[in-house]
């Protein structure tokens, strides 16, 4: 296991830190998404969930996914500082000690987890257990520094909340749930690896081993394509076994052959020279996100608008 | 601003902060407490409901 390198950021600093930078901990952009899939899984789900419990349920998802993201910031705290990126993060600009990050994300996990057993169910708590240790241990510590398919493991811990959101709703797991998974498992290297293509001298900086910096740009371009093909008909598999109608069918449809011609324009063609702008790698990264919010848009959209003549 | 007043400052921002959190919780499982209550009679109630219907 990989030290953690001693910071260049004073040990303790010389003001406390304010709450605004331990929310800062939780990266609550990359919440939005993690809320949002949740919350589109727990509706999405065949059955019914008391409006309290379905609030503590995504309220726990969030809470445990700020304590992962906290404890992400405490090991790279370093690896932060030295990218212009992240070097503003609480940690590297020297805003807060270590142990509070740590201590704060420790708490944070921990109250997550013993509130979603005791409010939905103790399945639910070991899902948002496994997912915050996937988060913070496999990838942040493991993964991370050694491999360049980090990403593609790595994963699989922003692929659990539409998981624990249906499994509050029905009970148990089933293949649905497992395939949503694996839609944001698939989703992820081309979503990331898009960001690292515009950013990579960050990353190269620092020795962290990003597809691009190891295996070079285009060896990364056709992986973001193979990533992209395997996608498309993914997507599909929901509406092809009728746990999903027509309008998540259509959706997936349109916003999975959308993604992939964006794919195909990064995949199918090389940086020009450092004046490269590298706009549709941007632009690829940009959909991504977007293809998200819609595709799980869609899922619910599809079981509680059914619409006459169109819907399953 | 000085450096005792602007540290005041923060720790106050932060305390308020920390009981807002805490009172969230507070009334996050009193609004579980209630609905698990809830649904517990409610089972007891159908399973007396099926017992005495035998």
């Amino acid at each position: 296991m990989t030290a953690p390198v001693v910071s260049k950021a004073p040990a303790m600093p010389r003001m406390p830190a304010a709450w605004r930078d331990f929310f800062a901990l939780t990266k609550p952009r990359v919440l939005t998404l993690v809320i949002f899939t949740g919350l589109c899984g727990l509706l999405a789900a065949p059955g019914h969930i008391h409006p309290v419990l379905g609030f503590a349920t995504i309220f726990c998802i969030a809470v445990g996914a700020g304590g992962a993201a906290a404890l992400n910031q405490w090991w790279e705290a370093d690896l932060d500082a030295g990218m212009k990126r992240t070097a503003k993060r609480p940690l590297p600009s020297g805003r807060m000690d270590r142990d509070s990050a740590r201590d704060f994300g420790i708490a944070l996990s921990g109250a997550a987890v013993v509130t979603m057993g005791l409010a939905v169910g103790w399945l639910c708590a070991a899902i948002l257990l496994v997912s915050i240790i996937y988060y913070a241990v496999l990838y942040t510590i493991w993964l991370k520094p050694r491999t360049p398919q980090n990403i593609v493991i790595g994963g699989g811990a922003g692929a659990f909340p539409p998981l624990i959101g249906w499994v509050a709703v029905t009970g148990h797991v089933t293949l649905m749930p497992v395939l949503l998974f694996f839609v944001i498992f698939m989703w992820t290297p081309p979503h990331f690896w898009a960001l690292a293509l515009f950013v990579k001298t960050d990353y190269a900086k620092v020795g962290i081993p990003m597809m691009p910096v190891v295996a070079g740009e285009r060896s990364t371009r056709w992986q973001i394509l193979g990533y992209s093909v395997l996608l498309l008909p993914l997507t599909l598999v929901p509406w092809w076994i009728g746990d999903a109608g027509r309008v998540y069918g259509a959706s997936a449809a349109v916003l999975s052959s959308l993604f992939l011609a964006l794919a195909v324009r990064v995949g199918l063609r090389d940086r020009q020279g450092d004046e490269d702008k590298m706009k549709p790698e941007k632009q690829l990264f940009a959909y991504s996100i977007l293809y998200l919010f819609a595709l799980f848009a869609a899922l619910v959209l599809d079981r509680w608008v059914p619409i006459v003549g169109f819907g399953a | 601003m000085s450096d005792p007043e602007n540290r005041r400052r923060i720790l106050a921002a932060r305390n308020r902060a920390l009981g807002l959190v805490l009172l969230g919780f507070v009334v996050l499982f009193f609004a579980i407490t209630i609905v698990k209550r809830g649904q517990t009679s409610a089972e007891a109630t159908s399973v007396a409901l099926v017992g005495s219907n035998r």
